[in-house]
């Protein structure tokens, strides 16, 4: 029998090497998990077994209102805040006049000198004023004809971005798709536009479709892979719109084999229609600045489930594919696996609340017992259900850091 | 929990419709006679049904009492269980009749909670309120009556059942209790 050529074998170790390597390279980019760290934990020692709880993180700044917060004999509404950097502690006062009611506890948004509430009960906007330690009501925002701004977030120089996507039931003739510039000093729109949202029914899901950074508000497409980039004029600045094969082939899955607009069919049979396609079509779910040049697009898929989704980073400049791809990326740690504060999946799902700036997560969760050791999941969750048997939740706010991915 | 927070969010948040689907069981008694309500759901024993409280103790129905019990799931209407709470408390019931709130959770001990402190607000009018798990080994209520939307209404009297279906409840579109529930209450509470 012939034996093997040492010589040989020596010769063909470093090329194969080199292709094993090559090789390693390239399925890394399809299974590498995007994972993040667990960072500083604060707790608010504020009840949260009523989970009712309104919530807006300025990075590195969280402002919170919780049932405790709300007194309805005096109408006065206590803001509570915490800036993650400095440890400050502090809390303001806002008195809510009669006319605005108050059944939930009501959305904010705020800079340093203007606060903006949405009432929950006919989603009408707000301003108030800062003075000292009070935020003082000035007057309700008048939107146009037929356009909601439920939700709202700080631009800069006293400029609000509201934004309402949703299926509006057919009697309601509201728009389905709102996206507005408030001026908060002069008290006047800048601007109201509409853009295009097709298969709006997905909009009874959980949904983060809209994201800013410090110049950009980007705007993904409820189905299709689509995403638009506004600046703070609400001008069209480009788009993400990948035609690669992947992309392409994913994008065709993605054809709703029923009606979606709530012109044609009742929203809830369009909920129960839904919810048993939910998991199947591949769609954009969640988007996110990571920083001013990165966006993390979360996607759902066919056969992905609850705990895995399809993440992609994406270098704003440079749009004709994404910097990092992950088909299968964990975002919940399965039982049986090992849950390791240096390597958590991102809590997109698993937070009530969540902003991400210069690679740090800031979350706001109404739990609070968190593990800072290496330990099995199942493990956890029976140390967390003793650990309730006998103490009631608290809201807490923990920071994430994920690792900085490498842009060309 | 987050399957639960958008199930509960969705079915809470719109408005209530009545199912085709569902059986219509009920209709096939006579309502007037108690006695005569030896039906379909008669040969179902929850005598030995096990319940969660609160405090995770287990606790069967009380032989002695008689009971109104409500059933709910994450498939329901919030307006329904105010209207049925609303119904509840102005019937002048005999001492021995009992309302429970039987809701069916994941069994850890934060969801058992956060749904005492829920059920507790939705209807403050009920005397106990007592919990299922979904991972029971145990075959649930909602199993035996094979409860997809919720509220249901069961009534055990002296060993018999009456099964109120979701779908005849409520005089819909309005949330109002339906006559036919009325009467069968009321000659429950006889």
């Amino acid at each position: 029998m012939k034996q093997p050529n040492k010589t040989n074998c020596r010769r063909s170790l470093p090329a194969f090497c080199i292709i094993l390597l090559l090789s390693s390279i390239c399925s890394g980019q399809d299974h590498t998990e995007l994972y993040c760290i667990a960072g500083k934990k604060y707790t608010t020692g504020k009840n949260s077994i009523s989970e009712s709880f309104s919530s807006y993180i300025s990075p590195p700044v969280v402002y919170y209102i919780t049932d405790e917060d709300w007194n309805a004999e005096s109408r006065d509404l206590s803001l509570n805040m915490i800036n993650t950097e400095s440890g400050k502690k502090d809390s303001f006062i806002l008195h809510i006049p009669t006319t605005i009611i108050i059944n939930e506890l009501p959305d904010i948004s705020l800079n340093s000198d203007y606060l903006i509430l949405t009432d929950d009960e006919q989603f009408s906007l707000y301003r108030f004023k800062k003075s000292g330690k009070q935020f003082n009501f000035v007057n309700e925002i008048k939107l146009p004809e037929k356009c909601s701004g439920k939700n709202v977030k700080y631009l800069s120089k006293n400029k609000f971005l509201l934004y309402c996507f949703y299926n509006f039931h057919p009697s309601d003739n509201t728009y389905n798709s709102n996206l507005g510039i408030y001026d908060a000093e002069k008290d006047s729109i800048i601007r109201f536009i509409h853009p295009e949202m097709p298969c709006i029914g997905f909009s009874h899901f959980p949904k983060e479709w809209l994201t800013n950074n410090d110049n950009t508000i980007a705007l993904a497409s409820p189905c299709g892979y689509k995403i638009d980039f506004y600046n703070f004029n609400l001008e069209l600045k480009g788009s993400i719109n990948p035609q690669t094969s992947e992309i392409k082939n994913y994008r065709s899955i993605d054809k709703i084999s029923f009606e979606t607009s709530p012109d044609f069919i009742h929203p809830k049979l369009l909920i129960e229609k839904m919810l048993l396609l939910k998991d199947t079509v591949s769609r954009i779910e969640k988007i996110y600045f990571v920083n001013n040049s990165t966006l993390l697009v979360s996607s759902t898929g066919k056969d992905l489930g609850n705990d895995q989704r399809r993440i992609d980073l994406w270098d704003i400049d440079h749009k004709l594919k994404p910097v990092f791809c992950n088909a299968k990326n964990r975002i919940e740690v399965p039982v049986n696996d090992t849950l390791d504060p240096e390597h958590l999946p991102i809590p997109i799902n698993s937070c009530d609340d969540l902003e991400i700036k210069n690679n740090i997560i800031y979350a706001f969760n109404n739990e609070d017992y968190i593990s800072d050791k290496k330990i099995k999941m199942s493990d956890f969750l029976q140390l967390k259900n003793q650990y309730y048997e006998t103490n009631d939740p608290i809201y807490s706010i923990q920071q994430f850091i994920l690792p900085r991915i490498p842009v060309h | 929990m987050t399957l639960y927070i958008l199930f509960s969010s969705l079915y809470f948040l719109v408005f209530p419709f009545t199912n085709p689907g569902l059986t219509n069981e009920t209709t096939k008694v006579n309502p007037d006679v108690w006695k005569n309500h030896l039906r379909s759901d008669s040969f179902i024993d929850i005598s030995n049904t096990q319940f969660y409280t609160n405090e995770n103790r287990l606790e069967r129905l009380n032989e002695n009492n008689n009971y109104i019990l409500i059933l709910k799931n994450t498939r329901g209407c919030a307006d329904c269980f105010k209207s049925i709470n609303n119904y509840i408390r102005n019937l002048k019931s005999p001492g021995n009749i009992r309302t429970a709130l039987i809701s069916l959770v994941d069994s850890t001990s934060l969801e058992r909670k956060r749904n005492f402190y829920f059920n507790k607000k939705l209807m403050p009018d009920i005397d106990e309120y007592l919990f299922q798990f979904i991972t029971s080994d145990d075959q649930t209520l909602f199993e035996q009556f094979k409860t997809k939307y919720t509220p249901e209404i069961i009534l055990v009297k002296s060993g018999n059942i009456i099964h109120i279906p979701y779908p005849e409840i409520f005089e819909f579109p309005s949330l109002e209790i339906s006559t036919a529930t009325s009467k069968k209450v009321n000659e429950f509470l006889k």
